[in-house]
């Protein structure tokens, strides 16, 4: 079985966008403010790592008119939700791994005075 | 990667979408709008000497309390800038609630029958509790939990509309408290 740690996936893993994500599982879509404000970033940074998952076919952007006002609406995709549902459970099985380690390692000898 | 920072992470993540499901989701509002729901009926099934005024008050008052649930909900997702998702978890929590008090109401008879609805719902909030980390649904469960024992025990003649007004008044507390909560 492969290691937890080989299945973590670098375009997810990223604080940032796993937080994109994080916010998005949660949400149908999200606007580009309320993500910006839910993850205090700026507005640079934000659509950095937008562009990263949409090249990445993990969330969609529509960028649209609402009366006159332009906002943007982000999305996961199904291939988003499925890679973010993926990390999680690697880094839940990294965790519960070290654990069962901890568990099962043999007690230290006491260091001699 | 080390363990302690996979688990750090995964605390933000589960602080990141905690706050996302909450702000998408004002539960005191529903708390607030149910608790008033419930504490008429008490009022009203105390107060009308036939069964025309519950009936009546049930068919306006469910549609009237759920339009104005979904209508504050979609005034919050137009000011957030995010919508929730269509089939939300707690949609299922309701629909066990009812299936549960179908179940006890089938298992149970007489005065504990009056009384044993309150387990359901209970059990049900305390999972809301859990879902929207929001602890004052589960004092909500535990207290209407210990209302529900004093009821069996006391066995008054009216323990069921003692238990729906218990239920009211602790949603309504619930609710006021989650909207200081969220304003504060």
């Amino acid at each position: 079985m492969t290691h937890p740690a080989l299945r973590l996936d670098d375009t997810v893993h990223q604080r940032v966008r796993l937080g994109i994500l994080a916010v998005l599982a949660e949400a149908r879509r999200a606007d580009f403010a309320y993500l910006r404000e839910a993850l205090s970033l700026t507005d640079g940074n934000l659509s950095r790592h937008l562009g990263v998952l949409e090249d990445a076919g993990l969330v969609e952007i529509e960028k649209r008119f609402e009366g006159r006002r332009p906002r943007t609406w982000v999305q996961a995709t199904k291939a988003g939700r499925a890679a973010f549902a993926e990390e999680v459970a690697a880094l839940r099985e990294l965790v519960a791994r070290a654990d069962d380690a901890a568990r099962t390692a043999p007690p230290r000898p006491g260091r001699a005075t | 990667m080390r363990a302690g920072t996979a688990n750090e992470i995964l605390s933000d993540i589960d602080a990141v979408r905690g706050r996302t499901r909450r702000a998408l989701h004002p539960i005191w509002f529903a708390n607030l709008v149910t608790g008033v729901f419930f504490v008429g009926a008490t009022i009203v099934s105390a107060v009308a000497s036939g069964p025309t005024a519950p009936i009546v008050y049930l068919a306006v008052g469910i549609p009237v309390g759920l339009g104005l649930i979904v209508a504050h909900a979609v005034r919050v997702e137009r000011e957030l800038g995010a919508e929730a998702r269509a089939l939300d978890p707690s949609l299922g929590v309701v629909a066990a609630i009812f299936g549960g008090i179908a179940v006890v109401n089938a298992l149970t008879s007489g005065d504990l029958r009056r009384v044993a609805w309150m387990y359901p719902v209970a059990i049900g909030w305390t999972i809301m509790a859990w879902l929207y980390r929001h602890p004052p649904l589960a004092v909500i469960a535990v207290a209407l939990a210990v209302v529900a024992a004093a009821l069996a025990i006391a066995a008054p003649a009216d323990a069921g509309l003692w238990g729906q007004l218990a239920l009211g008044v602790l949603l309504v507390a619930a609710g006021l408290y989650g909207r200081w909560r969220a304003r504060s």
